[in-house]
């Protein structure tokens, strides 16, 4: 088993991901208009204390245990199983829950206001690397994580199931590929390196 | 492979073909071995040769070298383990599986000393002939013992050990002839498959497909016949199986009708390929459905066909065979999905309007665990896998009571691995032919464990040929017909009896006893019975050791082995024993898959959701199997599934508590990430808006 053999089985054009982005594209959509019309400012009120640092610590161990779990046994055995799958299913719930968190704590809100030093990072005045990784990050663990959950439930047929495993297996790849840029990147921040 | 095609389509112009599906009527003439015609008003007219009469107009040559026909073929693709043929012998209590085609567990004939011609014998009434008893195969049989014995004839002890007669009676037998319309008669057409398998069974080879067809009446019995007898002195040709023709049948101009079919109707296939529950063998039949493909009005032969080749395809996945996609899209998910899972071939679904299958809700990681037929095929799950019946290997056709628990015992259904041919080996460059792989896939299998006699030798096993260990054992054992029920039979002596039950009671009939004699009768027959089994096993056992010197001689049954305590008891080797004694293979079941039957959707396993199979004690991992032994009253060790699927139950327990709250953790999850992609949208929203008003 190779990387090569990750292949999208099936073009992902089917009516359920043509749905998918047409719900996306409209509620996008209105909430673009709602914030264009009422101009409304986000005020970040996240702050890095040591709770949001362990979920992000928590957030990225769960993607490697995830990563290893998943490419690790593909490379070796072609499929996964045993407890390398085990491992697998267990890092993805705390994966999808803190997915939320991570989205509220690091996705960049435009124009908003830093409101102590501790938020000097936040919104804007982060580095664009580490904006558009945490972008990256959270759209394709959104993809990640959706994938498998609507081949959980009883909408796909074995097609689409075959399907939503390969945009599961891309999109996984570049979760991994992300998380590592987004850490590299508030590590610099971090650091002081930028 | 474009070789094999083109060289099946030059067979298949050689000759002139009707070519309309209304199908040709066959009104033909016959002829003999001879090629000569018959006339069937001469006195002793010969049988007719199916090969010289239906060899008139189709390709003989390449129709007798198809799967049912090239199990003894080296350059052959065997493919996939499937259904071993089986030496039995019910006066030894010996069950081994046998194949030419190197699959692992069974025995190859030739290492047993056993001829082609006596596999023909044996086994040709339930083959369609030729393949092992044609004159190609009988033509090499004369190498068998230098390979399978030459390295005994050189070991030091060889000396000492019995040489066995090499049992081949062609000469008197000729060759086993094929039997088109074994395959091709039409239902009702008066052709009598049973009378095929007598004819065999009296060694009348050549005479077999004329009675078969009821188009003469064949008396006469080869197998009464010495070994020296010359069939073609003219001499003792009043000896030969005399041929009466139903003169009726012929017509003015001799010709005969032959009610025959191209494709072969399912009676045809089920002649050898019945499966049932034993449970059907006693009047339980209209308990259980047939395969789905039937009720859609499919036949065996619309996936399980083939060319002039007859190279049947066998539709499993991953099959190399000549066909290519052709053949790719007769397997089950080839046709319902257009998939192959080699990925080598682009196969045609919807065959036949195959439904393309939904899955809805199954995650697809169970595509790469586990085969169609694992969820789709065989008898329903089961806390205990029940006894099954087979056509061959419990001689189903021949009219006669059943009971349903004739030896030997198969079962099913038990979810094991499936082994494949290591498609990796390279035939051309000499690698391992007979390599073969666990994917990994679970498939439902049938199991049968194997017995038979055998000498331990320095950690190897070395089974006697089988014929003759019955004249090795015959005077200890004292079985002269079925080794479990004459060795169970005990008559308890008249004075015992009378210590039993008293002067006025013991000449009583036994339906006039009480309960409570019948009991002490009994008991003290189980007891005889007991001292019975060990003291004859023990005296056969030892009289196997004086004929090879310098072993330990066992009896294998049901999983276990079983060898001589002294002179009068048998006792059970330990796992370290068998281990030691190189017995730990031998005595495992031999497993093949099951295709059919196929159940509908809604009976499919999981159809009632995922704790179906992810739960403790769910029957995919935990359904009891009970191995058969032969012995009277030999109590085997029941397995669970897991067990032989070698699987690790603390991992799946583990799975299974992640299932324990598996609809709380979808509802929660599809919580998250809806507020995640809440979250998200919000967010591409509010830096669009201040993109849009020109912020940073």
């Amino acid at each position: 088993m190779m990387l090569a053999d990750l292949t999208l089985t099936h073009a992902p054009v089917t009516p359920w991901l043509v749905s998918v982005g047409v719900t996306a594209a409209i509620v996008l959509g209105l909430v673009g208009m709602f914030a264009f019309a009422t101009n409304r400012r986000i005020r970040d009120s996240a702050t890095r204390g040591w709770l949001s640092r362990l979920c992000y610590a928590v957030f990225l161990t769960s993607v490697g245990v995830l990563a290893i779990s998943s490419f690790g046994s593909l490379l070796q055995f072609g499929h996964m199983s045993g407890y390398a799958l085990l491992a697998h299913v267990a890092a993805a719930g705390a994966f999808v829950f803190l997915l939320l968190v991570v989205a509220v704590l690091y996705l960049p809100w435009g124009g908003s206001v830093a409101t102590d030093e501790n938020t000097a990072a936040v919104g804007d005045q982060r580095w664009w690397f580490a904006r558009w990784t945490a972008w990256l990050l959270v759209i394709s663990s959104l993809l990640t994580a959706g994938s498998m959950f609507l081949s959980m439930l009883p909408i796909l047929d074995t097609a689409g199931l075959h399907e939503a495993v390969a945009v599961h297996r891309w999109t996984g790849l570049v979760v991994v590929v992300s998380a590592l840029f987004h850490l590299f990147a508030i590590s610099c921040t971090r650091l002081g390196w930028r | 492979m474009m070789c094999l095609n083109q060289g099946t389509l030059q067979a298949q112009n050689r000759y002139a073909s009707s070519d309309n599906l209304s199908g040709y009527v066959h009104w033909i003439d016959l002829y003999d071995a001879n090629n000569t015609r018959i006339d069937p008003s001469v006195e002793s007219p010969p049988p007719y040769s199916p090969e010289k009469t239906c060899g008139r107009c189709h390709a003989f040559d390449v129709i007798s070298h198809g799967w049912h026909f090239n199990a003894v073929d080296r350059e052959a693709n065997h493919g996939r383990p499937g259904q071993p043929w089986l030496w039995s012998d019910e006066r030894t209590g010996t069950h081994l599986p046998l194949s030419y085609r190197g699959w692992p567990g069974t025995h190859h004939p030739d290492d047993l000393g056993l001829t082609r011609w006596q596999v023909a014998a044996k086994l040709g009434g339930y083959l369609p002939g030729g393949g092992v008893g044609s004159l190609e195969s009988l033509a090499t049989s004369t190498g068998v013992d230098s390979e399978a014995t030459g390295d005994a004839a050189e070991d030091e002890t060889s000396t000492e050990e019995p040489t066995h007669e090499v049992v081949d009676r062609t000469s008197v037998t000729g060759p086993l002839p094929v039997d088109c319309m074994l395959c091709h008669r039409n239902r009702g057409s008066g052709y009598s498959p049973f009378v095929w398998t007598e004819q065999i069974e009296n060694e009348n080879f050549a005479y077999a497909p004329t009675a078969a067809l009821g188009l003469a009446t064949v008396t006469g019995n080869i197998s009464r016949l010495k070994d020296d007898f010359d069939p073609t002195d003219p001499a003792s040709q009043d000896k030969m199986p005399k041929v009466v023709y139903e003169q009726a049948k012929f017509r003015s101009d001799g010709k005969v009708f032959f009610d025959l079919v191209r494709k072969p109707k399912n009676d045809a296939c089920y002649y050898c390929h019945s499966n049932q529950p034993a449970e059907a063998v006693l009047g339980q039949r209209w308990h259980h459905d047939e395969d789905v493909h039937f009720r859609a009005g499919l036949a065996c032969a619309d996936c399980h066909r083939n060319g002039i080749d007859h190279h049947t395809v066998r539709g499993f996945d991953g099959e190399q065979h000549p066909a290519g996609s052709l053949a790719a899209s007769l397997s089950c998910q080839g046709c319902h999905m257009g998939t192959d899972t080699n990925g080598q071939h682009v196969p045609v679904p919807g065959r036949f309007g195959a439904p393309r299958p939904a899955h809805r809700g199954l995650p697809p990681l169970h595509f790469d665990k586990l085969t169609c037929t694992a969820c789709h095929s065989g008898p329903l799950p089961s806390s205990q896998a029940q006894r099954q019946v087979n056509s061959i290997l419990h001689k189903l056709g021949e009219h006669i009571k059943r009971t349903g628990e004739e030896q030997p015992g198969i079962v099913a259904s038990v979810q094991l691995p499936l082994t494949v041919p290591n498609l990796s080996n390279d035939h051309e460059s000499g690698a391992e032919k007979d390599d073969h792989l666990a994917t990994g896939k679970y498939a439902p299998h049938r199991l049968m464990w194997p017995s038979f006699w055998a000498v331990l030798r320095d950690g190897q096993v070395e089974i006697p040929p089988p014929e003759s260990v019955y004249d090795m054992i015959r005077k200890p054992l004292k079985v002269r017909r079925d080794f479990t029920e004459e060795l169970a039979s005990v008559r308890l002596p008249l004075s015992t009896r009378k210590e039993l039950l008293g002067e006025d009671r013991y000449r009583v009939r036994d339906d006039d006893r009480t309960e409570e004699e019948q009991a002490k009768i009994a008991a003290a027959e189980a007891t005889l019975r007991t001292e019975q089994v060990n003291e004859r096993m023990a005296e056969a056992l030892a009289e196997l050791e004086a004929q090879y010197p310098g072993t330990q001689a066992v009896y294998v049954s049901g999983g276990q082995g079983f060898v001589r305590k002294g002179e009068a008891e048998i006792e059970l080797l330990d796992a370290d024993n068998l281990a030691s004694s190189g017995l730990s293979d031998a005595i495992k079941p031999y497993a093949w898959p099951i295709a059919h039957n196929v159940r509908p959707a809604r009976q499919s396993l999981g159809a009632t959701g995922c704790l179906e199979c992810h739960s403790d004690g769910s029957l995919f991992f935990n359904t009891e199997i009970q191995p058969v032994g032969l012995l009277p009253d030999q109590t085997t060790v029941a397995v669970k599934t897991h067990e032989l699927q070698q699987a690790d139950m603390l991992r799946l327990g583990n799975w299974n508590q992640l299932f324990a709250g598996r609809s709380l953790f979808k509802i929660l999850g599809l919580v998250a990430l809806a507020l995640t992609g809440l979250v998200t949208l919000s967010a591409i929203a509010w830096n669009f808006g201040s993109w849009w008003r020109g912020g940073p």
